[in-house]
């Protein structure tokens, strides 16, 4: 306690409490490699599509998770950004004759620089007035290509003929190599958004999203951090949408819909908003429950809609944050009883997490410190006390997945914010 | 000279229109802080309540506009209390991101169920009344237009004198202005919360049974006028009334003049374009309050 010297030891533990944890690698290889036995031994082609679709979904939820789960931009036009990075791969392959594996990196950078475009002039907007600068951005660009009627989009026909990754395979072959191609980009960016979200950028887009003023204040550049998060959302964005096109061999207006943002809106979500692994978990799970209600086509909008409702009432963390609740739960359970600092610190953080959603008070500073004298005491062995209140703050924020709970919120804002 | 006193009529009565249409997004974002997605659904099952009440039934035209009205005021308590009531207060969640998600995912659902119900072919509805008024020249406005006009207005008025004279009126008032002295002085926040999404079901259903002969009864009828609404919210400031006002009037006669002189498919963009450039230099709408307008 009196040692303020940062140890190594005391380093890494500080680095674990500011949850700077490692990018999971090697576990992500493992899983990887598994998944990718799944089409040589389920030899259903159906399957193996409707797999590609959900990669493709996680890799779009992926992108607009990104902006709007974790730098807290209201940007409801990222669909109009996935469309553009399909429309110029597609074009670049049906116009120009390249191959796809060339158009699809244009693509890649012509999703960035169309996000960049888009989120640009709403940086200095208030949430909603942004969320309209974004929305309007994407109905203009679907306006104008239903609108097009000179043929060199299509129109709201779309574009069809765009050149596959694996037009030279059997149509097995081909099926399985995308599946293996998006199985391994959806793990890249997953790590990439991982390693993101725990350095110090990422660190600083959380921050931002929790308290502009704050952040500012700690001087974190607002602009920089927003148009890099941005980007890399556009350039996410610009691949899933360079490989939806070359995987369904078009794209139409259509894709940017009310229809498909809700779909989007609703993976997000019930995933887990503004966490890593939500917007895949929740891409997967609405996929599986639009297979499920395959029959009943009309049905399903309203029975999803109906589950984003049941979410928002009882999970709003969604199920990334229902699963990291229970996890948080084991572990507590499983340590009772054992006295170690170590494991202390550890409930911590558990004990605090069951208790945030409860707690008024701004998670920011809050639960680590309240729950118990142990815990607090396990904290403030590591470190001086201020910065290891705010981290404990951040941790249990981060494994609770409770995005929103600090004090500038709702119940509050409603009454502050009329004057 | 007789193109432009066209454009300028057109511009006029979807002005009113949108000045309807709006004044219901305003009301719900002054009293609840939600931005109201669903405001073009209430148009749209108003809509079709009308087309099943004339069309199917046989009623006569302004009996399709009232029946139109009350049900969208009945969606609009409904969508109130399955998706912003379960979030009111909530101290886990950013409140209007949430309402902004839940309203948006409500219209959607709400289109679906109305494939569900009467399938996605476009229903043709008969205007409230018929015929063409000469005015001098060439120019001639439709007696349709002329009436949605004067129905705009008399909602406009109507609207005002409840909120200056009604206590219901009042209370909305009230409760948009200072919610927490509003409480303290008595006034059910709780009734008053659904009470503000039926008028603004009200409204969005008398502008989308007014749009229905002008365009198709659709289920996706709600979708290019919740745009507009949002546009004319966002000029306007948003939940500030007499914004709305001028804003839905600028930006009907605005999309008029684009569309008589460059051309309808460019009204929409062009009009984005302006508001892109609106936004940047006045963040926080014409009416809007400066301190509000960014972070």
């Amino acid at each position: 306690m009196s040692d303020m010297t940062p140890a190594p030891a005391a380093k890494a533990k500080l680095a674990r409490t500011l949850n700077w944890s490692k990018t999971p690698v090697a576990p992500t290889i493992v899983v990887v490699i598994v998944l990718a036995f799944i089409p040589l031994v389920w030899r259903n082609d159906y399957i193996i599509s409707l797999l590609v679709l959900m990669l493709l979904f996680s890799l779009m939820t992926q992108s607009w998770n990104l902006t709007i789960g974790m730098c807290g931009i209201w940007n409801f036009g990222q669909l109009a950004i996935i469309a553009i990075g399909g429309y110029a791969t597609g074009l670049l392959t049906i116009k120009l004759g390249w191959s796809a594996w060339l158009a699809l990196p244009v693509g890649v950078l012509a999703g960035g620089l169309a996000a960049v475009i888009m989120v640009l002039p709403s940086i200095r907007l208030r949430g909603i007035y942004a969320s309209m600068l974004t929305f309007a951005f994407a109905e203009v660009v679907r306006l104008l290509i239903i609108a097009d009627s000179s043929g060199f989009t299509g129109g709201p026909f779309g574009l069809t003929g765009v050149k596959g990754l694996f037009d030279n395979l059997s149509s097995t072959w081909n099926l399985r190599a995308y599946f293996w191609l998006t199985l391994v980009l959806c793990a890249a960016v997953m790590l990439l958004v991982h390693r993101m979200m725990n350095a110090p950028f990422g660190m600083g887009l959380v921050s931002l999203r929790e308290s502009i003023r704050f952040s500012i204040g700690m001087g974190i550049n607002r602009r920089v951090q927003f148009i890099m998060a941005t980007l890399i959302s556009g350039l996410i964005a610009g691949l899933a949408g360079g490989l939806y096109a070359t995987f369904y061999h078009g794209i139409t207006p259509s894709f940017m819909g009310l229809g498909p943002m809700g779909l989007l809106v609703i993976m997000v979500v019930v995933g887990g908003l503004g966490t890593v692994r939500g917007p895949i978990i929740g891409a997967f799970a609405v996929t599986i429950l639009s297979e499920l209600l395959r029959d009943t086509v009309m049905w399903r909008l309203v029975v999803q809609g109906a589950l984003l409702l049941l979410v928002l009432a009882f999970w709003p963390a969604g199920i990334d944050g229902l699963l990291s609740r229970s996890l948080a739960k084991l572990r507590v359970w499983m340590n009772v009883g054992q006295g170690e600092a170590e494991v202390g610190a550890e409930a911590a953080l558990a004990v605090a997490t069951p208790a945030a959603p409860v707690d008024p008070g701004p998670s920011l500073t809050a639960p680590a410190a309240q729950p118990s004298a142990a815990p607090a005491a396990a904290v403030a062995a590591a470190e001086p006390p201020k910065p290891a209140k705010k981290s404990g703050g951040f941790k249990a924020w981060l494994n609770a997945d409770q995005p929103k709970a600090d004090g500038k919120k709702p119940g509050g804002s409603k009454g502050d914010k009329k004057t | 000279m007789e193109t432009l006193v066209q454009a300028l009529i057109s511009g006029l009565v979807f002005g009113a229109i949108y000045a309807i249409m709006t004044m219901g997004l305003t009301l719900v974002y002054g009293c609840l802080r939600t931005l109201n997605m669903a405001q073009g659904a209430f148009g749209m099952v108003g809509g079709y309540a009308a087309w099943v009440i004339t069309t199917d039934m046989g009623a006569p035209p302004i009996v399709g506009l009232f029946v139109g009205a009350l049900a969208a005021a009945g969606i609009g308590i409904l969508t109130h209390f399955i998706s912003i009531k379960p979030l009111v207060g909530r101290k886990d969640i950013d409140f209007e991101m949430t309402a902004y998600i839940s309203t948006l995912v409500v219209a959607i659902m709400f289109s679906a169920a109305i494939i569900l119900l009467f399938g996605a072919r476009n229903k043709a509805i008969d205007p409230l009344v018929e015929g063409r008024l000469h005015v001098f020249g060439t120019v001639t406005v439709a007696w349709q237009q002329v009436a949605v006009a004067v129905v705009a207005f008399i909602c406009l008025g109507g609207l005002s004198l409840m909120l200056s004279r009604s206590r219901q009126g009042l209370s909305i008032m009230a409760v948009a202005q200072q919610f927490d002295a509003a409480k303290l002085m008595g006034v059910p926040a709780g009734r008053v919360y659904w009470v503000t999404m039926a008028l603004a079901g009200l409204l969005g259903g008398i502008a989308g049974v007014l749009l229905a002969p002008l365009y198709f009864v659709s289920p996706s009828a709600g979708d290019l006028p919740i745009l507009k609404g949002l546009t004319v919210a966002v000029v306007a400031g948003l939940g500030s009334i007499r914004g709305t006002i001028y804003a839905a009037f600028i930006i009907g006669l605005i999309e008029a003049l684009v569309a008589t002189y460059v051309g309808s498919l460019w009204s929409l963009p062009v009009l984005f374009a302006l508001i892109v450039v609106f936004m940047i230099v006045r963040p926080y709408g014409l009416f809007g309050k400066p301190e509000e307008e960014r972070l």
